[in-house]
């Protein structure tokens, strides 16, 4: 993500590992599924008047060894916060991470989110709770995550862990270190066709979009393929007029990709063409017929019916 | 379903399109392709306003308890399973606190190469459009959409169905099916769908797209990193397993259709040999009131044959419809498939040939 190389990830010394749980390794790496954002944002929409920030409970896997978060998907809690306390709704939480965790079992907690990038002593509270030992993800930390969903500035998403920092112990409840951890955005390849869709309509004013059939979504494709044709052609015949200095990464790739075009013998390529065309015409018949035979069985019964 | 499904009530305004939050989608898209190949359904919430049903919050039905064990019949009526009625009551109240429409608009299932005609499909729908007549289905074929585009659809039952369902109490006989004009290819009606991304989600989608995203990658590498990079599955060669079960399914149907064709077979036959006893009964009775009479002895009434034989019932002919409808699904999807399938083939021949 954007955040790549904008700050540098150290893992924790080891005291405070000590001081965490001794064996827990710190998460290196959150995966986030889109859907979890496309949660998060609609809840935002869905917010009290007045209220600033809304959050809500993060779901997902963590990988065996500890140090790759996937989060997967998120459900709003109702909070109430003012300038001098924070209340949430934990039973809410609870009833509705039983109801969660019933319909997808793989899903289990692995922190929560809020529509602000802003970090304060109530993010702080929070952040105990959801890494308690009671109800939270401990011994694994929680994951914070914040999403800046203010429609007059970009969409940000920032995730964080928290550590404990050596404050008075009274002070503990609501204090404690938010370290940044990197997020990458990853989808299943069925997932991967869904958004696709959704995206398609992101430049649209009305911002909305049909489905469409096999044969129009294999045009599109067949058009965007023959747009990068047409740029990397027209790249490469500026190249060799010399109007842009030439990038020998870039004509090593194309070599290597022209490369891999098969070299097949035309008769063998007519005879598997003729063969696999026979096929398909085939089964197209087969199923015509059946869809006939089916049309007049159901017209001969209509009118056996009503005679 | 957890409301009186006892009154239908008045089609104030029926609804002629879907309009689907880009959120359902994906969590739709998510439940139902992790779960594969078990089938899934979860169910809709929205609005239905201005004869448009706007589908706005979706969640995953819990897979029944005993799953596993029993058929995939169990999780496809999970809708009108009494532990997952609590379930739905439960989270709509959950859902209502953090102001997302509490009302529910259908549900959502999975299916695999478009093979959900069944009763339970039937059955759900009877009971969702009982409560509330705009509900709607949506279908999701997950192995067409990992093939290509997403292969959604909104079904509901037709007028013509809810009619025969109605005058034939549920049984489908065939003057039923016939005096309501209802045909296998008209059970369901499909509504057209479309996808409305909120203000919010064309700004993150933006974002995803813009070069800020990009993640920085290897520097030697032109392939593509942007999160939203175009995906040409659709030209995808592998295109025989798809043909070679649909085929299959497509006999497996016509299997089905024959067995339940014996059925009725079977019916008919009985029928023709219970009026011919009839016909006999009559004859006798007919020359044994004759020789009474004679003998001045009441005589039996000719319709008294009604005491003595009963017309067996006739099969519903939902069976038939329902293996019909599937039958056409399946040849509709072998000619859209073959149509692009075609197209791909000679675009290689073509493409190769230039190499030549």
């Amino acid at each position: 993500m954007s955040n790549y190389g904008s700050f540098l990830h150290l893992s924790k010394p080891a005291s405070m590992m000590t001081a965490h749980a001794s064996s827990t390794p710190t998460p290196l790496n959150i995966i986030i599924h889109p859907q979890s954002l496309f949660s998060i944002l609609d809840h935002t929409l869905r917010r009290n008047e007045g209220q600033e920030r809304v959050i809500g409970t993060l779901l997902g896997q963590r990988s065996e060894d500890g140090t790759e978060i996937e989060i997967r998907s998120a459900f709003a809690v109702p909070h109430i916060e003012s300038a001098a306390q924070v209340e949430i709704d934990m039973e809410y939480h609870k009833t509705m991470y039983n109801l969660y965790h019933k319909a997808n079992p793989k899903e289990i907690l692995v922190g929560w989110y809020a529509t602000s990038l802003e970090l304060n002593a109530f993010s702080a509270l929070i952040q105990n709770f959801y890494s308690s030992v009671s109800d939270g993800t401990y011994p694994y930390p929680a994951v914070h995550l914040t999403m800046q969903a203010d429609p007059s500035s970009d969409i940000s998403i920032k995730t964080y862990i928290s550590t404990n920092v050596g404050v008075l112990p009274d002070k503990i409840s609501e204090s404690c270190l938010f370290v940044p951890v990197p997020n990458e955005l990853r989808y299943s390849e069925s997932e991967r066709s869904g958004l696709e869709l959704v995206a398609s309509a992101k430049n649209n004013e009305s911002r909305d979009t049909s489905i469409i059939s096999d044969i129009a979504s294999l045009e599109k494709s067949i058009e965007e393929v023959i747009a990068m044709l047409d740029r990397v052609s027209a790249y490469v015949s500026s190249v060799q007029d010399g109007t842009t200095p030439g990038n020998v990464a870039i004509g090593k790739f194309l070599v290597a990709n022209l490369s891999q075009a098969p070299k097949i013998d035309a008769d063998e390529l007519e005879k598997l063409f003729n063969s696999h065309l026979q096929d398909i015409l085939l089964v197209v018949y087969l199923s015509n017929t059946i869809k006939t035979q089916m049309e007049l069985f159901n017209g001969l019964k209509r009118t056996a019916v009503i005679s | 379903m957890a409301f009186p499904v006892t009154v239908l009530p008045e089609l104030t305004t029926p609804v002629y399109s879907a309009v689907i939050d880009s959120g359902v989608l994906l969590k739709l898209t998510k439940h139902t392709s992790e779960a594969f190949p078990a089938a899934v359904c979860g169910l809709l919430l929205g609005l239905d306003a201005n004869s448009v049903l706007q589908v706005t919050h979706a969640f995953p039905f819990p897979p029944s308890e005993s799953s596993g064990t029993t058929s995939s019949n169990d999780d496809a009526s999970a809708p009108r399973s009494k532990a997952n009625v609590r379930y739905q009551a439960d989270m709509i109240r959950l859902l209502k606190e953090v102001n997302i429409e509490a009302n529910p608009v259908g549900y959502y299932m999975s299916s695999y190469l478009g093979g959900f005609f069944n009763q339970a499909l039937v059955d759900n729908l009877v009971a969702l459009q009982a409560a509330n007549p705009n509900s709607i289905v949506l279908v999701h074929d997950v192995t067409r959409s990992s093939q290509s585009s997403v292969s959604l659809k909104a079904y509901r039952l037709s007028a013509q169905f809810l009619a025969t369902n109605k005058a034939s109490g549920g049984k489908f006989s065939s003057e039923a099916v016939v005096k309501n004009n209802l045909t296998y290819l008209d059970i369901l009606e499909e509504l057209p769908i479309s996808i409305k991304n909120s203000h919010l989600a064309t700004a993150l989608l933006q974002h995803l797209d813009s070069p800020a995203f990009t993640r920085k990658g290897d520097p030697t590498s032109f392939v593509s990193t942007s999160a939203l990079a175009p995906n040409f599955d659709s030209l995808d060669l592998a295109i025989d397993p798809y043909l070679e079960k649909n085929v299959e399914f497509l006999l497996e149907s016509v299997d089905d259709y024959y067995a339940e064709q014996g059925t009725f077979n079977y019916f008919q036959r009985q029928l023709a040999r219970e009026q011919s006893k009839i016909q006999q009964w009559i004859q006798k009775t007919r020359s044994e009131n004759a020789l009474r009479e004679r003998a001045n002895l009441p005589t039996v009434s000719e319709d008294d044959w009604q005491k003595h034989f009963k017309f067996p019932t006739e099969p519903s002919r939902l069976d038939n419809l329902l293996i019909s409808a599937q039958i056409n699904q399946y040849c509709n999807q072998i000619e859209e498939y073959s149509s692009v399938v075609s197209s791909k083939l000679f675009a290689i021949q073509n493409g190769l040939d230039i190499h030549n």
